[in-house]
């Protein structure tokens, strides 16, 4: 088999098949272990595609602001707000440096609180949203140490502990996936070589035959090779409808289970989705090839 | 075209089947092949078309030594090797034209040739009504000659035919006789085992007798 040729003339009919496979007692139901196998590996590339998605969105969020906070001790000087505004506005790296109102801050804080707003008389830290101008990077700790001069107790946070945390757990997202995957295919590539064992086991007369009439391996292989693609891409195909439809009802029934508090609720794009059309494929043509390479592998060893 | 020399053959630990063979077959001869029942005659034929190695020996088949031929090679030789096995071997799920079509399917000939081939042939061994019939519901010399078809379909080199007249009666028998001689007749070296001595007495080609291991050549009396 010659790469996607092969591949291709594994599609092609042909006419008076030599070999009785598709009624082989030996079809292990292939194709529901195909299904089951693609199901996985659909569902977590999937998950892998859409945490890392976010993560990417997440961090560009997060990378270009800063969040200043002056404890309630520097608020009782009203000067030391105007002095902090005025460093950080000096900074080249900085676009914007605006104090948050209180209202805004009682809305954050509300997941705590309550919405019943704050008493006028608590005392709340005044915090400060700095954007940075577009690709600009700050030393958080310096910059801490330079407002502390005219605000002590200042805190500057880049959030960027709480981002190295979110892209860890995207990349152990991704690990785990493609430890699925690894695995899937491995128990794939194991059921389809089974399977085709069994069938060369069954079929050892036809195949007698074929090999006196002058039959290449090869005519034999593609016999195997075809019928694994058919029960591959059947198998493969309802696999990776069930786990659409899956994630769909995840979405549309589960919706409120999926909830992620401040943060938005992570989706799989369209284009995850068109991506992932490559899973069913891809698993068609591993079992073609799984069963090519398993006729010609034992066929070798016949005269 | 085919050469025998110091030839054995045994299965497993068994005893000897073929023993000390030497036998030469010159291009475009034609032999029949007879002996007791058990006499090792499809045994031989089997080293033939290439289907076991002899145990000892040497067997050269179109002047290429059987034990050295790459695995490789040999489906390029047994295209060159038409085969009628006595137990037909037919693939029961294919119809007759199916069955006749797949030597040259194997080979890659182009579907349009295979059919037209193939409905000719088997029109001419009498089954032209029976195309599409499975080998389960074909009388046993009709099964037959779809086994005749397949040796013959790709004009083969070396014709090795296995009482190919076994389950038919005298006048197919000497219908598919004419057949194998006008193979003959094309070049093909043929050579036919048989229980028939009434098919032997009709032709004027010499005979092989294996008996007891051993091969011989038949005098024949009165033969032109
Ligand atoms: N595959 C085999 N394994 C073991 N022994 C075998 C095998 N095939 C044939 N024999 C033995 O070899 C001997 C010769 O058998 P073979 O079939 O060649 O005889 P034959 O001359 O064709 O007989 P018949 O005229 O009945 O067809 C027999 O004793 C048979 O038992
Ligand atoms: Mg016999």
């Amino acid at each position: 088999m010659t790469g996607f040729g092969g591949l291709f003339a594994l599609l092609s009919p042909r006419t008076g098949s030599a070999l009785q496979l598709r009624r082989s007692e030996s079809r292990l139901r292939l194709d529901w272990i195909v299904a089951a196998m693609t199901f996985l590996a659909t569902l977590a590339l999937l998950g892998a595609l859409t945490v890392g998605k976010q993560a990417g969105q997440w961090r560009d969020g997060l990378r270009g602001s800063l969040t200043i906070e002056l404890p309630v001790t520097a608020t009782a000087d009203p000067q030391s707000l105007d002095k902090v505004l005025a460093l950080l506005r000096a900074e080249p790296a900085v676009a914007r440096a605006e104090p948050l109102s209180r209202a805004r801050v009682a809305e954050l804080l509300a997941p705590w609180l309550g919405t019943a707003g704050l008493s006028e008389t608590l005392p709340v830290p005044q915090l400060i949203d700095v954007a940075l101008i577009p690709g600009a990077r700050i030393d958080a700790a310096s910059l801490s140490q330079r407002l502390a001069a005219v605000a002590p107790g200042i805190t500057v946070d880049d959030h960027g502990r709480w981002l190295n945390e979110l892209l860890r757990l995207a990349t152990l997202a991704t690990l785990v996936a493609v430890a699925i995957v690894v695995i899937v295919t491995l128990a794939a590539v194991i059921a389809v070589t089974l399977s085709t064992r069994a069938g060369l086991a069954l079929q050892q007369q036809a195949i007698g035959l074929l090999h006196l009439i002058g039959a290449e391996d090869r005519y034999i292989a593609h016999e195997f090779a075809r019928d694994a693609l058919t029960v591959g891409l059947r198998g493969g195909l309802v696999g990776f409808a069930t786990a659409v439809l899956t994630i769909i009802g995840l979405f549309v029934l589960g919706g409120s289970a999926l909830e992620f508090g401040l943060l938005p609720r992570p989706a799989p794009g369209p284009l995850a989705f068109i991506l992932l059309t490559v899973v069913p494929l891809a698993a068609a043509a591993l079992c073609a090839l799984t069963a090519w390479v398993t006729v010609v592998l034992d066929l070798r060893q016949r005269i | 075209m085919v050469r025998f020399e110091n030839v054995g053959l045994r299965y497993g630990l068994g005893p000897e089947i073929l023993r000390d063979i030497y036998l030469e077959l010159a291009p475009g001869s034609f032999h029949f092949l007879t002996g007791p029942s058990g006499a090792g005659k499809s045994s031989f034929l089997s080293l033939l078309y290439l289907s076991r190695r002899p145990t000892r020996g040497i067997v050269t088949i179109f002047g290429r030594d059987l034990a050295t031929i790459p695995r490789a090679e040999l489906p390029a030789l047994r295209r060159q090797i038409g085969v009628v096995f006595q137990d037909f071997r037919l693939l029961a799920h294919l119809s007759a034209l199916d069955n006749v079509a797949l030597p040259l399917r194997v080979a890659g000939v182009p579907e349009e040739k295979v059919q037209e081939h193939v409905v000719e042939l088997l029109t001419w061994v009498g089954l032209g009504d029976q195309l599409h019939a499975k080998p389960a519901t074909l009388s046993g010399g009709q099964q037959q000659r779809v086994a005749i078809a397949r040796a013959v379909i790709t004009r083969p080199r070396l014709l090795l035919a296995d009482e190919p007249t076994g389950n038919v009666d005298d006048r197919i028998a000497v219908r598919l006789m004419h057949l194998f001689e006008e193979l003959h007749r094309l070049g093909t070296t043929v050579m036919i085992a048989t229980h028939n001595p009434a098919l032997i007495a009709r032709s004027r080609h010499p005979e092989l007798r294996l008996e007891a291991g051993s091969l011989t050549r038949v005098a024949r009396l009165g033969a032109a």
